[in-house]
């Protein structure tokens, strides 16, 4: 198989070998990208065994001869990938704070929204991204240490279950993967959002605010309030995939991040609330 | 009797050479990172004002300590000092 340059802006993997199943898959999602010289990470999707490629076919994901995750059915190749390039960028960037979080952009300012599995938190970027924000990420903040700002990434975004088809409906014309079912996640897809041209155009930009959603749809009166910014800290310091390696300087740029950005919990069911709440006390309604 | 490390009236309390500091300007509480053992130690208690970091590191009384906090836990210097964040002399 020809290698495949998946260029994710800040870093690039080359995919040495992958079945065709996912072609359509990678040409959705990275078919645009520019690729570089050189490539930061070299991996590949396989067969886990001879047997395994003809009984219960499955896939493994290997990168630089690693091998991160259990094999998965053949037909989740493609989320696995996703996930594996997730496990990439988490596991070997240690000149960024990486926080698992979403990164939305409005008037040139971001927004985090560090969330735990289930907060909405992917449904509400994409929801944001289809509005006129910019998603700079889905799943993880890459902040620069020393001016903290946050890093675009070309990625797509991970959506799952109910939240497909509420994409979907939002935007008929929206660049989703084919769904993969039944992986530990439920039924996944990816959704992209912008081209790589407009990607290209992005910058790094400063964080304004951290927003911890919490979707219930049962609610009858969206309610926010400020955190207290020390338990934000243990927050922040729980989604960071690189805090430890980091140390001392992932201790002074939380630090730092948090106390001059404004901090706040939602719970909401409403997502045009969303827009307005962030509008008003996050990132300002520009000029 | 006062036994060794343990906390009374005239103690004095200060920062460890290998620690350091840091409060919140919302007063929320503080956080203390050593990098002997790459260890961060979360304080969610509301503080009064931001001498804090300059208290400790100056070193001074534990009851002047106690009242940059507000209703503070009667443990709290000992926490610390487990935490092996201050001494206490």
């Amino acid at each position: 198989v020809k290698p495949f340059f998946i260029n994710m802006g800040l870093f690039q993997a080359r995919l040495n070998d992958y079945p065709s199943s996912i072609s359509p898959a990678l040409n959705q999602i990275y078919g645009d990208c520019q690729p570089k010289e050189m490539s930061d990470f070299t991996v590949s999707l396989a067969p886990g065994s001879i047997v395994r490629k003809y009984l219960r076919p499955q896939i493994v994901f290997e990168s630089n001869t690693q091998i991160p995750f259990k094999p998965l059915p053949f037909s989740q190749a493609y989320a696995l990938l996703e996930w594996g390039l997730n496990w990439c960028l988490a596991t070997h960037d240690f000149n960024h704070l990486l926080l698992h979080s979403a990164v939305l952009v409005k008037n040139n300012k971001a927004v985090l929204f560090p969330a735990l599995p289930g907060s909405g938190k992917s449904t509400l970027s994409c929801w944001l991204a289809i509005n006129g924000w910019k998603l700079y990420s889905d799943e993880m903040a890459v902040i620069n240490t020393d001016s903290l700002t946050a890093e675009p990434l070309y990625r797509p975004a991970c959506i799952k279950n109910r939240s497909i088809e509420l994409v979907r409906g939002w935007q008929p014309d929206a660049t989703i993967t084919k769904v993969c079912s039944d992986t530990a996640k439920g039924d996944v897809a990816h959704a992209k959002f912008q081209t790589w041209t407009e990607y290209s155009c992005l910058q790094p930009v400063e964080i304004a605010g951290i927003v911890f959603p919490k979707y219930d749809g049962d609610l009858t009166e969206e309610q926010y309030y400020t955190i207290a910014k020390s338990q934000v800290f243990e927050e922040l310091c729980q989604h960071a995939f690189n805090y430890h390696v980091l140390g001392y300087q992932a201790f002074d740029t939380v630090w730092r991040l948090i106390d001059k950005v404004k901090v706040f919990e939602v719970h909401y069911s409403n997502l045009d609330f969303m827009d307005e709440f962030l509008l008003d006390e996050v990132v300002g309604h520009g000029e | 009797l006062k036994l060794p490390g343990a906390v009374t009236s005239t103690s004095k309390v200060r920062l460890k050479p290998s620690v350091d500091c840091r409060f919140f300007s919302d007063l929320s509480g503080c956080v203390f990172y050593n990098v002997l053992n790459n260890q961060t130690y979360f304080v969610h208690i509301q503080c009064r004002e931001s001498s804090l970091k300059a208290f400790l590191e100056g070193g001074g009384a534990a009851t002047e300590f106690e009242k940059l906090f507000i209703e503070p836990p009667e443990t709290l210097i000992e926490e610390l000092m487990n935490k092996g964040i201050v001494a206490v002399t």
